[in-house]
């Protein structure tokens, strides 16, 4: 990695060719040559954590009705009610009571505060630390962490987002080989990373083996460096379809109790999915969990979605813990804003967009647990402590891998950006 | 590497002539149907030729040797068309003796359906175009429609452009998609605005819209004078309709029936939300945290153009700002417009522009260099041609596709392409995600241009109901209802039940006029033809766009159509994935109905079988070695032959163009 | 505002003492930022004039603060309300005694204010921070890695083989110093797990003397690998996870005084290691899920280790 110096591909590409050229090797990890091994990454704080698992709660999480009733008005919380949990004078809603007793593991943000009131904007904001525009795309966090981060495990991608929008974990300037790999069903796995069954493994063999006897022949004719680098990609395809790590993305491989554990629920099993992953070293997880725009009947809707979001994340929490994985492992729960703290009768007692304030939590990878930043007055309304923007909570993040959080990187237009934007980490979290 | 020279003398005589119609060329802003005039074409590619000889002296490099036919087949199906030769098309070419054999396929190339798929993609790539605008609710299939309109019409640039930049009304009326252009950046004028003078101009001035430029000469204030033409107007804008159709599902007097408000919000997001009205101010106040020099937070200012040329005098808000911006843009004086678009097509056909990147010029100053033309002589008598032929795309490429220049044979070397090139041999290139998509599914599917796809005439889905209709034929019926009539459509569309399975109850909708839709689907009379292949094996260019992320396209590098060209040509591993373990075993070479087996079992020996498998995918002839090498497998029968076309599909050879 | 409960369940689970402020890392950025461009050593302008520090408050050396200027003592440590800088930070940004002063630089945000009152409140200590009270001064801009303080560990390691790490890097893990400027080693084997065995282990014997942080989790290691492992001295971290390592293994760690966290889920370990494990005093954190650790055992365990967390679930 070259840091301050224009990201111009077809330069670094005609580099990295040159390089390789030379060596006569190939290093080139999964998604492609640039994106380094983490061997090169020295986090700047000891104990730093070593991979994020992002929950993106998509739809705008209403925060009266999940991680923020403490000292609320009844007027404002409606049929939601408050719980007490792990962490002594602590209480969540009613709806989360298995995340309740991992209390102690977790620090809620409740000054979270954003500029952005439409979805779309507002998950951009979230997830990229910029405004949405027209003329650029920002890269995602996760490209971001694993841009300068690196790779735990060169075998395995650096950043996969489940269930996740594309648009919101696309490597954006920084270019695909940093965008999350995608996957729709937590259950299915890697695309395309097992032999076909219609194919025979010896004629899988010969076929290669055929393919291979043209190729060499053409780079006699045509000896070009980018036709040989896309020539080595298929020694890394063939070591990832053989690699013992290709098994993190396998939940089948779990037992059925842990499955459970998760909930069966496609968030659940993602979260399950996310654990795997990050045991066999993946940096960046997102895994995304929907439907949280309830404009009508928020009272029923919320208890829905939070019972798939109660189980994962509970599970998560307590499987982390126990594998001795939640000191290294950060986990985020984002949204991209809250919900107005008025019950909208006319809409089924629906709750409306609310960027002014919300609420998202933090657990693990040093976090202090069993704590709160951040204060909102008692209608949930106004944060009246520890404003929080998306981009500090990105900054945070940040902060958590020991990621050099001012480390400009200049898109290929030349405009110079940061992982988190102006954001600043809020360090008090962390021991 | 074989040293050739271009016949550098033989057209001195053209220079002349060349220089006088160049001077000439906006005097003669006529009707003149130039890209059909052969000599004209000939003429131009000619004199092409000859500047590009002149570099080669120049940088004192030789040529490489011309392309043989089965290279040039390959290279111009892939260029004009989007996608390889089919097995006959291959055959038929290499077989044909006659001296003029090139000249008459470019002709027939471009004139295809292919050209026309192509050319949207680009077009829908460089203008972002999307089937789904804002959170993906809103229909973007009018500006879609524009541009397959724009492209099959071989509409002049010029055209398209004012087209694009002064359009108003809804977006679903005859020829007025182009609103999309605004529409597709809804609420962010000024991005749209820094795009625009990237695609048209090649300037890039979005820094400028925070703060100075720091790099470039651009002034936060030369970026709001800029903005000020087209300030004012309103995308999503509409009549007594949508205000209608939005207050039926949504605020206060809302529709008290949830289905209801279901039916009235699809035909908001699918038929009355798109449209734009306004002409542009011609003012614009400065932001508040305006922080640049000349200018003040809240300040009015007034459109100027970036370069000299147009500007609005009055400090009260005019009607036709973006009549004005428009005239100015497109004016054949403008040396920039011609210059881009001349740059582009370059890129298009040639494979690396004159400049790079193609849609960033920096003019040169005391201190820095600016950009650098690599052949400031082709590039200027580019831009006369294109001025002389109107800004007649297909002509302009007709006359590159038909230069010794563009028939040269492949330079292997890794070609910067940052670096001024002489263009003395073809660099490589990966091919891009729609070539790759496209050339595998000629493979399979018969007549696969013709083959169309529902995503510019898609069906009505109204709360999962289909309503055995388009979305085209509700817009005709409903475009303009008043609103009493569009309740009672309502209320009758909430009772409806889809057909159950070639029932009569085709409803309603049947007794209606049945609106004509010449952007829909294939005929059933066509399906027969395609009965049995993947319905998903289309062109890209007849998918929704973009395609889910998982999907083939994207993996290869499709763009996601967030910014302008935003496609990519790198390849890694999950496309090796998809190559070794997905779409090629799965639907191609697995698909035993696939054209390409015609034309195996077609021939008689083994060998034949080779060479039919050789010219269908690579478009030539085995050597010797590789019939020697791939025998055994034809020998085998079905399971050999599926052998050698898995391997095929995955050499070298087929994912590049030489 | 960050606010601490206890938590009830688990108790003292996972709580970790908590650490005090440290000045360069965290009050350091934040003065840095806000005041030390007014509040410095007087300087000779472009014109030649000589700039006064405002308010006579130098912020450049511990001294300094402490002396203050004009106004009163700059830091009374463990009185924020005595102490200036504080005081003037609240301060709404309209008032005329508002710092930084408007247009010279953005108020601090509230968890900044927060970090300068609590380490008042802690008393004001500057670590090893000398500014310019030292003959030389490490510049440390706000934003850069700030150095840490010294860490006792660290005295006296020396620089880690190249090539040694190299080899290990090259079995695919991920190998480097704990944190910049630092000579202790963190090695994390996550890729291809099945391959490291009890020689690869033996290649880390060059390490011994830097390796503080070891990831061994799911590999073939025995307890051949944890008698070179009781090497380790520098060693905090350990995690053995999933692998076949026994209560024999655990043994080996006796002279790992050093060692503060160690994670042995899924293993063969049995209360007969607790012995081995109550000898180490720093130890503070303790996985045994899935081993043969039982719930009493666990119990006595934590109550050996004042402030540790022992858990088997």
């Amino acid at each position: 990695m070259i840091p301050n110096q224009p990201d111009e591909l077809s330069r670094r590409q005609l580099l990295t060719s040159l390089a390789k050229s030379a060596l006569g090797v190939s290093l080139l990890p999964l998604t492609g040559p640039t994106v380094a091994h983490g061997a090169d990454f020295v986090p700047n704080r000891p104990r730093a954590a070593k991979s994020v698992i992002f929950l993106m709660m998509s739809g705008g999480m209403s925060h009266l009705d999940t991680l923020d009733v403490m000292g609320k008005k009844k007027d404002v919380l409606g049929k939601t009610e408050a719980i007490s949990t792990s962490a002594t004078g602590m209480q969540l809603s009613a709806n989360l009571p298995k995340t309740a007793q991992q209390m102690h593991h977790i620090a809620l943000l409740n000054g979270m505060n954003t500029t952005q009131g439409a979805h779309e904007q507002g998950q951009y904001l979230m997830t990229r630390s910029y405004i949405m525009r027209g003329t650029i795309v920002h890269p995602a966090l996760g490209s971001w962490v694993v841009r300068l981060a690196g790779k735990r495990n060169s075998n395995l991608p650096g950043y996969v987002a489940i269930s996740t929008d594309p648009n919101q974990a696309a490597g954006g300037f920084m270019g695909a080989k940093y965008s999350g790999v995608p996957i729709g069903e937590p259950g299915q796995g890697l695309q395309d990373s097992m032999r076909p069954n219609s194919v025979s493994e010896a004629d899988f063999e010969k076929r290669l083996k055929l393919a291979d006897s043209m190729n060499k022949q053409f780079h006699t004719l045509v000896n070009n460096p980018s036709i040989r680098e896309h020539n080595n990609l298929y020694s890394d395809a063939l070591r990832l379809m053989r690699c013992e790590d290709l098994k993190g993305f396998d939940i089948a491989k779990e037992p059925t109790e842990m499955q459970e554990l998760y909930g069966k629920s496609r968030f659940g099993q993602g979260c399950l999915l996310a654990r795997r992953l990050v045991e066999h070293g993946v940096r960046f997880v997102q895994v995304t969990l929907g439907g949280w725009d309830t404009h009508y009947d928020n009272f029923t809707a919320v208890p829905a979605r939070a019972k798939d979001l109660d189980d994962g994340l509970a599970a998560l929490l307590k499987d982390l813990h126990r594998r001795g994985m939640l000191n290294d492992t950060l986990v985020v729960l984002g949204t991209e804003f809250g919900r107005t703290p008025e019950i909208i009768g006319e809409h089924q007692d629906g709750r409306d967009h609310f960027p002014q304030a919300f609420s998202c939590l933090m657990a693990g990878g040093g976090v202090h647990g069993g704590t709160f930043y951040g204060k909102k007055d008692d209608k949930g309304a106004k944060v009246v402590e520890g404003l929080t923007t998306p981009q500090d909570l990105n900054a945070t993040i940040g902060y958590a891998l020991g990621l050099p959080v001012d480390q400009v990187v200049v898109s290929p237009s030349g405009r110079p950006f940061t992982i988190a934007d102006k954001g600043k980490p809020i360090t008090a979290l962390f021991s | 590497m074989i040293r050739i020279s271009l016949p550098l003398r033989s057209c001195l005589g053209l220079l002349s002539a060349a220089l006088v119609s160049s001077a000439s060329a906006q005097l003669a802003r006529k009707e003149a149907d130039l890209g059909n005039d052969p000599a004209w074409i000939k003429k131009a590619a000619a004199e092409i030729d000859k500047r590009i000889g002149t570099g080669f002296q120049k940088a004192k490099v030789s040529a490489v040797a011309p392309a043989d036919d089965s290279r040039w087949l390959r290279r111009v199906y892939l260029d004009a068309t989007g996608r390889i030769p089919s097995y006959s098309e291959a055959k038929a070419f290499l077989d044909d003796s006659a001296p003029d054999k090139r000249e008459k396929l470019v002709e027939k190339l471009l004139n295809s359906e292919g050209y026309v798929s192509q050319m949207y993609n680009y077009f829908c790539d460089l203008f972002r175009a999307t089937s789904r605008l804002g959170d993906g609710t809103r229909s973007g299939v009018p500006y879609l429609r524009w541009i397959r309109e724009s492209a099959a019409s071989n509409k002049s640039w010029d055209k398209m452009t004012a087209e694009l930049l002064t359009s108003s009304g809804g977006g679903w009326e005859e020829g007025k998609g182009a609103v999309g252009y605004f529409e597709r950046d809804r609420g962010m004028p000024l991005d749209n605005m820094a795009n625009t003078t990237r695609i048209f101009l090649g300037t890039h001035i979005e820094c400028a819209q925070c703060h100075d430029h720091p790099y470039d000469k651009w002034k936060q204030t030369d970026f709001y004078e800029m903005a000020a033409f087209t300030h004012g107007m309103n995308t999503g804008s509409g009549d007594e309709r949508k205000k209608f159709v939005n207050e039926q599902y949504n605020g206060k007097n809302e529709n008290p029936d949830a289905k209801k408000r279901e039916i009235y919000r699809w035909l908001m997001d699918n038929i009355y939300d798109f449209g734009v009205a306004g002409g542009g101010d011609g003012v614009i106040k400065l932001p508040m945290d305006f922080k640049g020099k000349g200018g003040k937070p809240d300040e009015l200012v007034k459109a100027k153009s970036l370069f000299p040329g147009a500007r609005n005098g009055s400090p009260k808000p005019i009607d036709d700002g973006r009549e004005k911006f428009a005239k100015w843009v497109t004016d054949p004086a403008n040396p920039r417009f011609s210059m881009l678009i001349a740059n582009r097509m370059w890129k298009r056909v040639m494979g690396i522009g004159l400049f790079e990147p193609v849609d960033k010029f920096i003019e040169g100053t005391r201190d820095t260099p600016g950009t650098v033309i690599s052949n400031p002589a082709v590039m200027d008598y580019l831009q006369s041609i294109l001025r002389e032929s109107n800004f007649d795309l297909k002509a302009f490429q007709k006359v590159l596709f038909n230069t010794r220049t563009y028939a040269l044979g492949t330079n292997g070397n890794p070609v910067d392409p940052r670096m001024p090139y002489t263009f003395h041999g073809r660099a490589v290139r990966r091919m891009n995600a729609e070539q790759v998509w496209d050339s595998m599914a000629t493979l399979v599917v018969p007549d696969i241009d013709y083959r169309k796809g529902n995503a510019l005439s898609p069906s009505a889905v109204v709360g999962g109901r289909n309503l055995g209709r388009t979305v085209y034929d509700v817009y005709k019926e409903v475009i303009n209802f008043k609103p009493a009539e569009i309740s009672a459509w309502v209320d009758k569309v909430v009772t409806y039940t889809p057909a159950t399975k070639g029932g009569d109850s085709m409803m309603m909708m049947d007794s209606m006029m049945s609106a004509k839709d010449p952007a829909a689907a294939s005929t059933s009379k066509d399906a027969a033809r395609w009965s049995g292949y993947s319905n998903d094996l289309i062109r890209a260019s007849e998918l929704s766009a973009p395609t889910p992320p998982e999907h083939f396209l994207r993996k290869f590098g499709q763009s996601s159509r967030e910014v302008i060209e935003g496609g990519s040509s790198e390849s890694d591993v999950t496309q090796i994935l998809s190559l070794i373990n997905g779409h090629v075993e799965k639907n191609i070479v697995a698909e035993s109905k696939a054209v390409v087996y015609k034309a195996i079992d077609a021939a008689a020996s083994p060998e034949d079988k080779v060479k039919a498998a050789f010219l269908a995918i690579l478009t030539r002839y085995p050597t010797p070695a590789e019939l020697d090498l791939l025998l055994p497998e034809a020998k085998k029968g079905r399971e050999g032959i599926k052998n050698i076309l898995y391997a095929l599909l995955n050499s070298n050879e087929f994912i590049f163009i030489l | 505002m960050l606010r601490f409960s206890l938590p009830s369940l688990f108790l003292a689970a996972s709580l970790p003492a908590t650490a005090e402020i440290n000045f360069r890392t965290q009050v350091l950025p934040v003065l840095g930022k806000a005041c030390a461009e007014c509040h410095k050593a007087p300087q000779k302008d472009s014109s030649g004039k000589v700039q006064n520090p405002k308010g006579g408050l130098r912020m450049d050396a511990p001294s300094h603060l402490l002396k203050g200027g004009s106004g009163g003592a700059g830091i009374e440590p463990g009185d924020p309300d005595k102490s200036l800088v504080y005081q003037r930070v609240l301060l709404p940004q309209e008032h005329e005694d508002a710092m930084p002063p408007k247009g010279k630089g953005k108020p601090l945000t509230f968890a900044e204010t927060e970090i300068v009152k609590n380490w008042i409140l802690e008393g004001a200590k500057f670590g090893d921070w000398k500014g310019s009270d030292a003959a030389t001064t490490a510049a440390t801009a706000p934003g850069s890695p700030a150095k840490r303080t010294a860490d006792p560990l660290a005295a006296g390691v020396t620089e880690a083989p190249a090539d040694v790490l190299k080899k290990i890097a090259d079995l695919g893990a991920v190998v480097g110093p704990v944190s910049t400027d630092s000579k202790l080693l963190r090695i994390e084997f996550v890729a291809n797990t099945s391959t490291i065995t009890d020689k690869t282990v033996d290649l880390l014997k060059p390490l011994a003397g830097n390796i503080t942080d070891l990831d061994l989790s799911n590999t073939k290691i025995t307890d051949a690998s944890m008698a070179t492992i009781g090497t380790f001295t520098k060693l905090t971290r350990l995690s053995i996870g999933g692998t076949s390592v026994t209560d024999a293994g655990i043994a080996s760690l006796k002279g790992l005084v050093n060692l503060d966290s160690l994670n042995a889920h899924s293993t063969q370990v049995s209360d007969a290691a607790l012995a081995t494990l109550q000898s180490l005093r720093k130890l503070k954190q303790v996985h045994f899920w899935k081993s043969r650790v039982s719930a009493d055992g666990a119990k006595s365990l934590q109550k050996a280790l004042p402030g540790s967390s022992v858990s088997i679930d």
